[in-house]
Order: structure tokens, then C-alpha cells, then sequence
């Protein structure tokens, strides 16, 4: 099956709709990729990317050592995310739905997570302007990625 | 006399934010105090001088995995006021989203949050790499259910499709019927699911704690019902202030409900297959009956057993509404409430869910009061704390501790839900 990009997180909450934004604008300029957001229960991205060899998350970062819009990349396949103490037992955040996966081993085998540090999750804010400025980096290096990866496996 | 003094500062697999405070001295526990200090929310204030209308949508909010409790409890209180009931096909669809509700909300507290006590895991993603099977069987069966409540009540979390009168939008019968071989495989699983927790090893304990439900002589209580308990109480949902009280403690921020006569009691799982065993299905009965639990149990380590056979209950009646309801031509029926007191009460999963609104003649809610189960449990929760302490009185303090957050976590409270008033008393001089 095709890679798949999951953008994670609520688009009416402020930095917090990155990862939507950055699917939005990857089906306007490569609708080639296959796609999908995810928001609410994060234990959906399983089913989401169930047969799937590669895969990539975007989602809001929390890091107030960089600077806002400033993006990072974790390799899940090589590491976990840096795990905190879990704020809600309604749900699970992503570290515990990866790390989840791998207990299940329903992990896919090349799966990473783009975070971009954002400022602010205020109800209606939209994106602050540096995150905003980020999205159009992301994509292309997205796009730029995958369609290395399929002509390394044509 | 050695005094020792047990503080659990943040509660794991709880939600909210509560600690646990213990003390004992020589082998007296002095004083036990589950400590609710999550901020309050304010949510009986936020819904004063707000439309009616709204409370469905603004009490949703309460709680993350039981908003449909909140949903269901708002609008039959605001349709008995207004004197109006639900038509049957309506009344059926509800209960059809509160199945839904009560599978996501049970599958993830048994899998997830309860299970790994059993197994001196840490969590689920420890328990993951013991027993992957049952963790994936939960993980399906919650997914069908949160497909369920997404299916009628518009979306899994927070549903948006609940209106006083009724619903928004029908679902369709074919979107109904494409439920059934999700639903029928999760019943399968459900079975499995008792069978698997019924082997767990479970401490002997029993609370002696008064148990308190929704009785209902046609089904397995929902959201209708008297309210019944195991000391003889028989009364209406009108009557729950007349035989109920709140009160404050000063360590928490969460009202803790007591019987009009001081003593405490206890709501949820044990309490329902307490007072309606006999409205279980045949298979329920039966696999209650393999548990050792017919007719119910008194262990709170088992009400794993009962959560379990609660979720096998909802796929087989959620099945069974789909299979024998025709659809109504109307999504709602008209209501006009103004100038009244409503009341109701449901059973959330955690346990009953009682509300009272006062409605002024503009249709708008004048005083609103909401008591969540974990309100009404915080003090059986603390007797429970205490016994087991004095179970254990021989143990270093980190194991001791770990005693103590499974007992609390037996009965799966919701810190967030039970933390929306808080009570301010104002001296003038």
C-alpha cells in the first residue's frame, strides 16, 4: 500500500491544527499522497494506518527550548516519544498510542512524526503566524520525501 | 506509637486530578482523604440564565467518555418538566446511544485502566505485550462502540445530535442495519471478555456499603427507572433531594453525596446487577452464573466481571433495538418548558446521574444542580481505602500505596465529572 501522511489534532484550536492545515495543503499541491486526519481518539491511527509500511504524523509540538514553527523529527521506529505523565484516562496521547502499537505490533515499519512547536491552543485562534509559514516547508519536504522513497523502490 | 503517613500525589489511571492522603497510627488508620483537587468547573453556573436548549450540548461537556449520560439525564428531565415523553421509536434510539456510550466507556476502563491491577502491571501497554488478544478485543469493541455513538449522536465525542424533544437528524435504517455484524462481533467479544476476567485472581473483600440504582421491571436500567436500593429505598426521581444530600468537605473540591440519614452508599455497576439481575439476558445470567457473581457481588475487584458483562448486555440490546425498531417519521417532537422544575436520573457508566433544573417563564434555566456518580461514591471509596489499609498494615509503604490506587481505581471515578461546583460561603458582618 501507498505511504500514508496523518495530520493529528483539532483544527478550531489554535497551533493545535497544524497537522490538519498540512493535510489540507498536501491534497491541493500533491493529491497523489494518500492522506488522513485524525483528531479525538488517537488510538484510531492503528485502523488508520493498518497495512501500511510507511507512514508520517504531523502534529503541534510543545517544546519551550525552540522556537515557534520550528519543526522536528522523531524516527518512532527507533525511538519512542519522550513520555510524560498521561493528563486524561478517557483517552491516550500519541507516546502511549505508539508505544501501544509496538506492544501489538501493529506498528508500521517506517513510521515517523513531524512536530512543529506551536504557541497557543485558544478555541477559534487559528494558526499564530510562524506555524502558519511552516506549513509550506513541511509539505514540500513531505512531498519531496515520499516521492524519493518510490522512485528508490520503482 | 509509630505514626506513618501515605501521600499518593497524583492518582494514575483516574481521571482528573485527585490524590489520596493516609494516615495511621500504630495499627489505627487515623484518617483517610480522597483529596479531588482538580479546579472546579463551574458547570451548574455556566448553564444559569442559559436557553434549555442548550443544556444538552453544555452538560456534554462535562465528561469526555460519558457525555452521552449528561446528554440523556439534561433532556428527560427537561421533558418531564414540560410534561412530555418520548415516543417509543425515539425512547429506543436513546437507549441505543446510551449502549454505545456504555461499551466505549467499560471497554476502555477494563482493558486499559482496570485490567493491568490484576496483572501488577503499570498500565495497558505493559499489559499489551502479556496479553495482546484481550487488548485488541477491547480496543474493537470500544471502536464499535464510539462507531455507535457517532452513528446517532453525530460524533464519538461530544455528541452534537441530542436535542430536548429528541434528536437533530435520523439515522437511517440501512446505516442502522450496517451496524449489525460490528455489533454482533463485538457481543462475541464481550463473551470472551467476562470469560477472561472472571479468571483473574480476585482479593476477597466485600463492601458492606448501601447500593444504590435505577429499578426497572422491563429492562436493564438506562434511563429509566425508580430509584431502588439494597436497604429497601423505593422512591421516585422527584424524591432524590428528599433521601440524597451534598455535602462539602474541606480537602476536595467535589461535593460528596450521603443518605438523608448520614450513611454512605455506593452507585455504578455493582449496584445496578444488584437490584436488576433478573433484567440481564439469558446469556448474561448465565455467564454471571460460570463468574460465581449470580445475582450480583459485594467485591468491588469484581466489578471488572460486572463492567464486562454490562458491555456483553449493550451489544445484545443494541442488536436488538436495531432488529425491532422501525424508525419514527420525525427526528424530535415539539416541547415548550418554561415556568417548571424538571428532574431526572440515568445510569452512567460510572453510576447514577441525577439533575434538577428550575426553568423560568422565558424557558430559560433559572438554578441547574447535577450529581455525578463519583460524587456520590468518593465516601464508599474512602471505606474501602481504610479496610484495605488495615488489610495490609504489614506492608512497606510503596506497596501499601499501590493497594490503595487499585481500590480507588475498582471503581473507575471521574475526578473531572464530580469537580463542577464548588460550594462558597460568604460571612457578612
Amino acid at each position: 500500500m501507498n505511504p500514508l501522511v496523518i495530520g493529528i489534532g483539532n483544527r478550531d484550536r489554535g497551533d493545535d491544527g497544524i497537522g490538519p492545515a498540512v493535510v489540507d495543503r498536501l491534497r491541493q499541491i500533491a493529491p497523489e499522497i494518500d492522506t488522513a486526519y485524525c483528531a479525538g481518539d488517537l488510538t484510531r491511527l492503528m485502523e488508520l494506518w493498518e497495512g501500511r509500511a510507511t507512514v508520517i504524523l504531523v502534529d503541534m509540538l510543545v517544546d519551550e527550548d525552540d522556537a515557534v514553527g520550528t519543526g522536528r523529527t522523531f524516527d518512532l521506529a527507533r525511538e519512542g516519544l519522550p513520555y510524560g505523565l498521561a493528563c486524561s484516562s478517557h483517552s491516550m496521547d500519541l507516546a502511549q498510542c505508539i508505544e501501544l502499537a509496538r506492544a501489538l505490533e501493529r506498528l508500521p515499519r517506517n513510521i515517523e512524526v513531524v512536530g512543529i512547536v506551536g504557541a497557543q491552543v485558544d478555541p477559534g485562534a487559528g494558526l499564530s503566524s510562524p506555524v502558519q509559514d511552516a506549513v509550506e516547508t513541511i509539505c514540500r519536504d513531505i512531498a519531496a520525501k515520499l516521492q524519493t522513497e518510490a522512485g528508490s523502490h520503482a | 506509637m509509630k505514626t506513618r503517613t501515605i501521600e499518593v500525589n497524583q492518582l494514575a489511571r483516574v481521571e482528573g486530578e485527585s490524590s489520596l492522603k493516609v494516615v495511621i497510627d500504630g495499627a489505627d488508620v487515623r484518617d483517610v482523604q480522597l483529596a479531588i483537587f482538580e479546579p472546579p468547573r463551574y458547570f451548574e453556573a455556566l448553564l444559569e440564565g442559559r436557553s434549555h436548549r442548550e443544556a444538552p450540548d453544555i452538560t456534554a461537556r462535562i465528561c469526555g467518555i460519558c457525555p452521552v449520560a449528561y446528554q440523556m439525564t439534561a433532556v428527560h428531565a427537561l421533558e418531564q418538566g414540560s410534561g412530555v415523553s418520548m415516543p417509543p421509536a425515539l425512547a429506543a434510539l436513546r437507549r441505543l446511544l446510551y449502549c454505545g456510550e456504555w461499551i466505549e466507556s467499560h471497554a476502555l476502563h477494563i482493558h486499559m485502566l482496570h485490567a493491568p491491577d490484576f496483572f501488577g502491571h503499570a498500565d495497558a501497554i505493559e499489559l499489551a505485550r502479556l496479553a495482546p488478544d484481550a487488548v485488541k478485543r477491547g480496543l474493537a469493541m470500544k471502536k464499535t462502540g464510539n462507531a455507535l455513538v457517532a452513528l446517532i449522536g453525530g460524533r464519538e465525542i461530544h455528541p452534537i445530535n441530542v436535542r430536548v424533544g429528541g434528536f437533530y437528524k435520523l439515522p437511517t435504517a440501512a446505516q442502522l442495519e450496517a451496524m449489525l455484524p460490528d455489533l454482533t462481533a463485538g457481543r462475541d467479544a464481550a463473551a470472551e471478555t467476562v470469560r477472561w476476567v472472571s479468571g483473574l485472581p480476585f482479593p476477597d473483600y466485600e463492601t458492606d456499603a448501601v447500593l444504590v440504582a435505577l429499578r426497572n421491571d422491563r429492562e436493564y436500567p438506562m434511563n429509566h427507572g425508580r430509584i431502588g436500593s439494597t436497604s429497601g429505598l423505593d422512591i421516585l426521581m422527584e424524591e432524590f433531594n428528599d433521601e440524597f444530600e451534598e455535602r462539602q468537605a474541606s480537602y476536595s473540591n467535589a461535593l460528596q453525596a450521603v443518605l438523608a440519614d448520614g450513611g454512605n452508599y455506593l452507585t455504578g455497576p455493582l449496584a445496578r446487577i444488584a437490584l436488576n439481575f433478573e433484567q440481564l439476558t439469558p446469556t448474561c445470567r448465565s455467564l454471571a452464573a460460570e463468574a460465581g457473581i449470580e445475582g450480583g457481588t459485594r467485591n468491588p475487584y469484581k466489578s471488572i466481571i460486572v463492567r464486562a458483562l454490562e458491555v456483553l448486555y449493550a451489544f445484545e440490546e443494541a442488536i436488538r433495538i436495531i432488529e425491532d425498531t422501525t424508525l419514527p417519521a420525525e427526528a424530535s417532537v415539539p416541547v415548550t418548558c418554561a415556568d417548571t422544575r424538571a428532574c431526572w436520573a440515568t445510569e452512567a457508566p460510572r453510576g447514577l446521574l441525577f439533575h434538577h433544573y428550575n426553568v423560568d417563564g422565558s424557558g430559560n434555566i433559572a438554578k441547574a444542580q447535577i450529581v455525578p456518580p463519583t460524587s456520590q461514591n468518593q465516601l464508599v471509596i474512602e471505606e474501602d481505602l481504610a479496610r484495605v489499609i488495615r488489610n495490609h498494615l504489614d506492608e512497606e509503604d510503596p506497596a501499601l500505596a499501590r493497594y490503595c490506587e487499585d481500590a480507588v481505581r475498582n471503581h473507575d471515578p471521574c475526578i473531572s465529572c464530580a469537580t463542577h461546583f464548588l460550594k462558597v460561603n460568604i460571612e457578612r458582618r
